[in-house]
C-alpha cells in the first residue's frame, strides 16, 4: 500500500528530519506502526520531504503532491479504500485522517519557518541613518526670554511692548524724573536720531503705562535696548532687558524681595543663595540689587588650577554675581505720573537677558548673540 | 575709591577685620569690588652696599661697581650718575620680577657682566625720581639696615586696601572721611582723638587778600591762603606711601599734600605758584567767549562763556574745578604758594568738564557734590602739614569768600519706614540708625524732625531718609512677604501669542532663529528697503560707533543676509534662519513707524541627510539630493501661513531691485499685501559676498495680530460621501496655476471639497503653445449623497469656464 503510495512522490526531493518542526515525531511513527504499519513509511517520508522543502515553491509543490484535494497521496490512499474489508476500512480511513493530519501540521509548521528564514535575511541594516529634515532651534535669548515671560506671566504680571524709539520730549521728561545728574551722565550713551533717541533702558514704558492706566499695575516690559558703546567681548551696543513694575496699595520691599527670589529660584537654581543690597538708580527710592552665589567658583570666590588655584573670574574673589537692579519706586516718578504716592506705592526691577543667559549656560561672549553662528545656535 | 585700612583706623577706632570691614560696606550700598594687600611689593629686591663704583671700560656714562649683597661679592653694571662706593642701595637679583614686569637677567653691557640691577625710585614705583639709586638710609631713616636682608623687610606691615564703588549720588564717598562714617555707623565705632582734633581745625581767614568772586551762583564759596618761604622738594615716604596706596605717584611734597587732603576729605584743593599771579590776585568769573588756557597737562584748550575761570589780575590761570594751568604751576623754584579751597556749582563744572572732555580726580569730586562745609576743616589740615614739612614756612595774606548754607530739615513718619520696608519700625530704632549716620533728629509727636548733615546733599525727600534706615538696619533683615496677586491675573498680549505662534511656526519647518543687530549700514539698508518697495526714508543716527551701524534696520533682510554670509564662510552646506522683529521707517510721523515682521532665509539641501544614490535622473525630475528651490522654499512659506491660519492668500507675480527677475512673488489676503517671498537677486547677493542661490520670505505679522482676536466658530465636517475626479486641462502657457484654480473653484461652486493641483506637464502630445494642468477635485454635499449627474454637470461647467476664460480644453484621456 504505502509502496504505491511512496511512488507518487518523486524520490529526489530533499529530506530533513521533521523532528524540530514535531517534537513528537518518534510518537507519532510508534502510534502509527500500531494502528496500521502500511502507512508509517509514508508518513515518514511525508513528512521528511516536508521538512526538507527548501522554498515555498518545494513546499506548495509537496503538498500538492501529498495533501493536494485531486491527486494527493493523501486522496489517493482514500480511494483505494472500497477495496478493503469493513474492518481494514475502519482502521485505514482512521490512519489516512491521522497522517493527513499530521502532515498538515508538519506543513504549516515548515511554511511558517520558511517565511521566518525569508524575512531574516531581508533584515535592514536599521543603525543606517535616516532620511532627515532639518530641525530648528529657538534663539537662546529667546528661551531665557519665554522662561521669563513665562514666570511673571505666573505671577500675575501682563507684558507690554513699547516702541524702542521715542521722541526727545519723552526721553527728556525721563531725564527731568531721574533727579540730579545722572540724566546727562547717562545722555553720553544715548544712540539718537534727528528727531528721535533709541532707548536706553526699557524702564521708559512704565512712564507710560502708568500715564495710561491706573493702579493697580503688574506689568513686565521686555525689550531691546541701545547705548553707544564700542562693541567688544563684554560690551554690545544693542541688548536685551525686562523691566517689570508692579504698583498698588501697600507694596513693600518685603513684597519685592519674595519676587526676586522666585525669580532667581524658578530661573537659576532652588537653592541657590540670593542677596540683596542697597544700590543707587536715579528712579527708585530705595534702591536694591540683587546678586545670587557665583556659580562658577560655588561661592568661595577662588578656582582650583593646575598650579594651586586662582581668583574667580567672574566674580572677581567676591563670591556674587550681580543679576538685577530693582527698588520703590520713586514719589517723584509717581507725581509727575499723576498717581499719589501717599495712596500708592509700587516697586519696580530690571534684568538684562544677556547677563541671565551668560550665567546660565556658560557663554564667556556677549558678541556671541547677535553673531548668529549655526553652530553656536544648534547647542541650546 | 580706594580705601587703605591703615588709613581707615587713623579715623575711626573699631574691631572688625578688612573682610568684614569690606562686608559691612558692601551691604549698605558701598559695594567693594575686591581686597588687595598692598606694601612689600618687591621680592628679589636686597639692601646692598656699593663697594666700588668705576668708570666702566668701554662707556662713558656707565659704571662698573662692586656691590655686597651681604656676604655675597656681585658685579653691577650701572648708569646712574650717583652712584658711589658706600652707598646703602637697592639691588634687584638675578630672577627678579620689577614692578613694571621686567624680569632681571645675567646680561652682558658693553663687554662686562652685570649680575644684577640697582634701583631708583621711580623704579620701585615709589615716585617719579628718576635722576639716580635710591639711598635706602634716606628712605628708611632711623631704621637700622642689614646688608643683604630683602628691602620688604623695611617697609610697614603690608596694608589692606579696599577697592570701594561708591554710589553715583554719595559724593561723600569719594573721600577717606566719608568711608569712615560708614564704617563707624555699621560697626558701632568711634571717631579717634585724632580725627575728633582734624574735624575740628578750621582754617582762619583775614581780610587781606585781594579775591573777589564775579560769579556768585558758579562759586558761592573760596577760601586763598598765601603761604610763603616754602621749601617744594621730594614728599617724605610716609607721604609718598599713603598715595601710592591710593593709586596716585608722588609728585612734590606741595601738590601731594592737596592730593592727600582730597582724598581724605573729599575736598579738591589747588597750589598756584603766588609768584606766577598777576596782582597777586584772585577773580573767579566766567570765560571770555574764545578764552584761551594752556592746563597742566600742556594742552592749549578754547572755552566757552558757560565755563567758570580762576583769573588773576590778567588772565585765566585755571579752568574751576576742573584743572590748573600750566603758567602757575607749582616748580622747583616755587617759594611762596597760593592755596585755593572751593566749593563750585556742580552742574557747571559737569558742563565745563564735559565740553573740554577732560575729567580730572577734581572735576569728578566737584560735579557729583563736594560737602560745601569741609572746606576749612581741609584746609587746615593742608597748612598743618604744610608747616610740618616746610618748617620755614610763614602764612601770608589770606581771604574766603562764603556764602550761608541753608539748614536742610526733613519730617520723618516711621509710618511711612514701615509701609515701604514691609518691616515694623519703631520710631526709637529709626531715631537711632539716623542719629549713627550723624543725622541731626528731634521728635515731634509720631514723627521726627531730622536735619540733613551738609554732605549728605542726595537726602532731599523723606523716602531718602527711609532708604537710610532700610539700608542701615540691613536689607537681610527684610522678609519675604507671601506672594499675592490682589485679583489682578496676567494676560498675554495678542501681539506676543502672534510672536510665539509664528516663531514656533517656523521653528517647525526646520529653521534655526536668529537675533541680529537693528543697527545696519546705509547701502544694506537701502537695498533692503528696496525689496520691499518702501520709500527709503531710513532713521539715521547721529552718533553711529561705526558705519556698519550708522542706521535703523527698514526690515531684517540684512541682519539675515549678514548671519547667512557668516555661516556660508564657515562652511556650512545648509542655513536656514528667520527672525521675529521690528523693521524702522520714517513715515512722517512723530515717532518712526515699526512694522513687526518675521524674515527667513533658507539655501543649500534638501534634507538635513539622505543617502539615496543619485543615479541617472530624469530631465526635470526632482532630486532629493539637490539644493533647495523656489518651490521647495514656497512649501516652507505656504505651510507657515497655514499654521498662521491665514485664509487663502493670493500669490502673485511680483517684481523688485533685489530679487531674481521671475522668481520673487507677494502674497495678499483681500486688498492687503501681508508677504513677499522668492530668490533674491545677485546685486542684493554680492553686497554680502553670497554666491549661491538664496531664498527669503518676508512676513508683516501686524495684519496677524490683528485678526489673532477673533474666535472661529465651529463647524461640523459633512456626513455625506464624497466624489473624487482627476481632471487634466491644456491651457495656453502664459495660463497661472492661480488663474485655472481660480477659475475652476469659481465653476465648481459650494459643492467643491477641495482641488490640489498634482501635476504639471508640457511635452509630447500637448498641442503647440500649451501646457498640461492637472488637479485631484473632491466634491462633497453638505445634506445628502451627490448624484452622478449633478458631478457630470459641475464637470461640464468647470469645463466650459476653462475654454471661456482660460481657453483651455479638457485633456481627454
Amino acid at each position: 500500500m504505502s509502496d504505491t503510495l511512496l511512488a507518487a512522490l518523486d524520490s529526489n526531493w530533499s529530506a530533513a528530519d521533521p523532528a524540530a518542526l514535531t517534537p513528537d515525531h518518534a510518537a507519532r511513527l510508534a502510534e502509527l506502526e500500531q494502528l496500521d504499519p502500511a502507512l508509517v513509511a509514508l508518513y515518514r517520508r511525508g513528512s521528511e520531504v516536508l521538512a526538507g522543502a527548501a522554498d515555498a515553491n518545494a513546499l506548495r509543490d509537496r503538498h500538492t503532491a501529498l495533501l493536494g484535494r485531486e491527486r494527493g497521496v493523501i486522496t489517493l490512499g482514500l480511494a483505494e479504500m472500497p477495496k478493503l474489508s469493513v474492518d481494514e476500512r475502519k482502521v485505514r480511513g482512521k490512519a489516512l485522517n491521522l497522517v493527513k493530519r499530521w502532515l498538515t501540521e508538519v506543513h504549516d509548521a515548515r511554511r511558517e519557518a520558511i517565511a521566518l528564514e525569508r524575512e531574516a535575511a531581508d533584515a535592514l541594516d536599521v543603525t543606517l541613518p535616516g532620511r532627515r529634515g532639518f530641525t530648528g532651534r529657538p534663539h537662546v535669548l529667546s528661551q531665557v526670554r519665554d522662561d521669563l515671560l513665562d514666570l511673571f506671566h505666573g505671577l500675575g504680571f501682563s507684558d507690554l511692548h513699547e516702541p524702542r524709539s521715542g521722541t526727545r520730549r519723552v526721553q527728556l521728561r525721563e531725564a527731568q524724573l531721574r533727579s540730579g545728574p545722572s540724566g546727562a551722565r547717562r545722555a553720553r550713551h544715548v544712540l539718537r536720531g534727528p528727531d528721535v533717541v533709541l532707548r536706553t533702558h526699557t524702564s521708559p514704558g512704565w512712564v507710560r503705562a502708568m500715564e495710561e492706566r491706573k493702579p493697580p499695575l503688574r506689568l513686565v516690559f521686555p525689550g531691546r535696548v541701545y547705548r553707544a558703546e564700542a562693541v567688544d567681548a563684554s560690551h554690545m551696543d544693542q541688548f536685551h532687558q525686562i523691566d517689570g513694575l508692579f504698583v498698588d496699595r501697600n507694596v513693600s520691599m518685603a513684597d519685592l524681595k519674595a519676587t526676586l527670589n522666585t525669580f532667581a529660584r524658578a530661573i537659576y537654581r532652588a537653592d541657590l543663595p540670593t542677596r540683596i543690597i542697597p544700590i543707587y538708580f536715579p528712579f527708585v527710592e530705595p534702591g536694591v540689587q540683587m546678586d545670587v552665589q557665583c556659580v562658577t567658583c560655588s561661592g568661595t570666590g577662588h578656582i582650583a588650577t593646575a598650579d594651586g588655584g586662582k581668583r574667580c573670574p567672574v566674580c572677581k574673589g567676591t563670591k556674587w554675581v550681580e543679576v538685577l537692579g530693582a527698588g520703590m519706586v520713586h514719589p517723584n516718578v509717581f507725581r509727575a505720573v499723576g498717581i499719589d504716592p501717599e495712596e500708592y506705592t509700587g516697586f519696580a526691577f530690571g534684568m538684562g537677558l544677556e547677563r541671565i543667559a551668560m550665567g546660565r549656560y556658560g557663554i564667556p561672549e556677549i558678541r556671541l548673540f547677535l553673531e548668529n553662528d549655526l553652530r553656536f545656535l544648534e547647542q541650546f | 575709591m580706594k580705601l587703605p585700612i591703615s588709613w581707615l583706623r587713623q579715623w575711626v577706632e573699631y574691631d572688625a577685620t578688612p573682610q568684614q570691614v569690606a562686608e559691612a560696606l558692601t551691604t549698605r550700598g558701598f559695594y567693594v569690588e575686591g581686597v588687595e594687600l598692598h606694601g612689600r611689593a618687591y621680592p628679589g629686591i636686597v639692601v646692598a652696599r656699593v663697594l666700588e663704583a668705576n668708570k666702566h671700560p668701554n662707556a662713558d656714562k656707565l659704571k662698573l661697581c662692586r656691590i655686597d649683597a651681604g656676604g655675597v661679592e656681585l658685579k653691577v653694571v650701572c648708569g646712574a650718575p650717583n652712584v658711589a662706593a658706600g652707598m646703602t642701595v637697592p639691588l634687584a637679583t638675578l630672577g627678579t620680577v620689577m614692578p613694571n614686569g621686567l624680569e632681571i637677567k645675567r646680561a652682558k653691557i658693553r663687554g662686562e657682566e652685570s649680575e644684577g640691577m640697582l634701583c631708583s625710585a621711580r623704579e620701585l614705583m615709589l615716585s617719579e625720581d628718576h635722576s639716580g639709586i635710591l639711598e635706602l638710609t634716606e628712605l628708611f631713616a632711623g631704621q637700622e639696615l642689614k646688608i643683604g636682608s630683602p628691602v620688604d623687610t623695611y617697609f610697614p606691615e603690608p596694608d589692606a586696601v579696599l577697592e570701594v564703588e561708591v554710589p553715583f549720588n554719595r559724593p561723600d564717598g569719594m573721600g577717606v572721611l566719608g568711608l569712615a562714617r560708614e564704617v563707624k555707623a555699621a560697626l558701632g565705632g568711634r571717631w579717634t582723638v585724632r580725627a575728633q582734633a582734624m574735624l575740628a581745625e578750621r582754617a582762619k581767614a583775614a581780610d587781606t587778600f585781594d579775591l573777589k568772586c564775579e560769579d556768585a551762583e558758579g562759586c558761592p564759596s573760596y577760601f586763598a591762603q598765601v603761604v610763603e618761604h616754602v621749601t617744594v622738594g621730594p614728599s617724605p615716604s610716609w607721604l609718598v606711601r599713603a598715595l601710592e596706596a591710593m593709586g596716585q605717584r608722588s609728585i612734590n611734597n606741595i601738590v601731594d599734600l592737596t592730593n592727600l587732603v582730597l582724598f581724605e576729605f573729599g575736598q579738591p584743593l589747588h597750589a598756584f605758584d603766588l609768584a606766577k599771579l598777576d596782582g597777586p590776585a584772585i577773580r573767579v568769573r566766567r570765560a571770555n567767549a574764545g578764552e584761551k588756557i594752556t592746563t597742566l597737562d600742556g594742552k592749549e584748550r578754547e572755552l566757552n562763556t558757560e565755563a567758570l575761570v580762576i583769573a588773576d589780575a590778567k588772565k585765566a590761570v585755571a579752568i574751576a574745578g576742573v584743572m590748573g594751568g600750566e603758567t602757575s604751576e607749582v616748580s622747583a623754584s616755587t617759594t611762596s604758594i597760593l592755596l585755593e579751597c572751593a566749593w563750585f556749582q556742580p552742574a557747571r563744572v559737569r558742563r565745563t568738564s564735559k565740553a573740554l572732555a577732560l575729567s580730572t580726580d577734581a572735576s569728578k569730586r566737584y560735579e557729583r557734590g563736594v560737602d560745601p562745609a569741609i572746606g576749612s576743616a581741609a584746609s587746615a589740615r593742608f597748612l598743618t602739614l604744610l608747616l610740618e614739612l616746610c618748617p620755614g614756612a610763614k602764612l601770608g595774606a589770606s581771604r574766603r569768600v562764603h556764602a550761608e548754607l541753608e539748614p536742610r530739615t526733613l519730617t520723618l513718619r516711621p509710618s511711612r519706614v514701615t509701609r515701604l520696608v514691609g518691616l515694623p519700625f519703631a520710631i526709637d530704632r529709626c531715631e537711632e540708625l539716623l542719629r549713627a549716620l550723624e543725622f541731626g533728629v528731634t521728635r515731634e509727636g509720631v514723627a521726627l524732625k531730622v536735619n540733613v548733615p551738609t554732605w549728605r546733599l542726595d537726602c532731599t525727600l523723606e523716602d531718602d531718609l527711609v532708604e537710610e534706615i532700610a539700608r542701615s538696619n540691613g536689607y537681610d533683615k527684610i522678609p519675604e512677604a507671601p506672594l499675592h496677586t490682589g485679583g489682578a491675573y496676567a494676560t498675554r498680549t495678542p501681539r506676543e501669542r502672534v510672536v510665539r505662534r509664528a516663531r514656533e511656526a517656523m521653528l517647525a519647518r526646520g529653521l534655526n532663529e536668529a537675533w541680529c543687530g537693528s543697527l545696519v549700514s546705509e547701502s544694506e539698508a537701502l537695498a533692503a528697503a528696496e525689496a520691499l518697495g518702501d520709500e527709503p526714508k531710513l532713521v539715521r543716527l547721529v552718533n553711529p560707533m561705526s558705519r556698519e551701524g550708522e542706521v535703523l534696520r527698514p526690515n531684517l533682510l540684512p541682519g539675515l543676509l549678514r548671519a547667512c554670509a557668516h555661516n556660508l564662510r564657515q562652511g556650512a552646506s545648509a542655513v536656514r534662519l528667520f527672525e521675529v522683529g521690528a523693521g524702522v521707517l520714517d513715515r512722517g510721523g512723530r515717532l518712526p513707524e515699526e512694522r513687526l515682521m518675521i524674515v527667513a532665509l533658507v539655501t543649500g539641501q534638501r534634507w538635513k541627510h539622505t543617502h539615496d544614490t543619485i543615479g541617472a535622473l530624469k530631465e526635470g525630475a526632482y532630486d532629493v539630493r539637490g539644493a533647495v528651490d523656489f518651490h521647495d522654499a514656497k512649501g516652507l512659506w505656504e505651510a507657515w501661513l497655514s499654521e498662521m491660519r491665514v485664509d487663502s492668500p493670493q500669490w502673485r507675480a511680483y517684481a523688485a531691485a533685489g530679487w531674481k527677475p521671475g522668481a520673487s512673488a507677494e502674497v495678499a489676503v483681500g486688498a492687503s499685501r501681508i508677504a513677499w517671498a522668492g530668490t533674491l537677486g545677485q546685486s542684493l547677493l554680492r553686497q554680502y559676498e553670497i554666491e549661491v542661490p538664496v531664498h527669503a520670505f518676508v512676513a508683516l505679522l501686524e495684519p496677524m495680530v490683528e485678526a489673532a482676536s477673533a474666535t472661529p466658530r465651529a463647524k461640523v465636517p459633512g456626513r455625506f460621501p464624497s466624489v473624487r475626479r482627476d481632471l487634466a486641462f491644456f491651457v495656453p502657457r502664459a495660463t497661472t496655476h492661480a488663474r485655472l484654480h481660480e477659475c475652476l473653484g469659481g465653476a465648481a461652486g459650494e459643492v467643491l471639497r477641495s482641488i490640489e493641483l498634482f501635476d504639471v506637464y508640457e511635452g509630447p502630445g500637448t498641442p503647440e503653445g500649451m501646457k498640461s494642468l492637472a488637479y485631484a477635485l473632491e466634491f462633497q454635499h453638505a445634506e445628502r449623497t451627490l448624484a452622478e449627474s449633478e458631478v457630470q454637470e459641475i464637470q461640464a461647467r468647470m469645463v466650459a469656464a476653462v475654454a471661456r476664460d482660460c481657453g483651455g480644453q479638457l485633456r481627454e484621456r
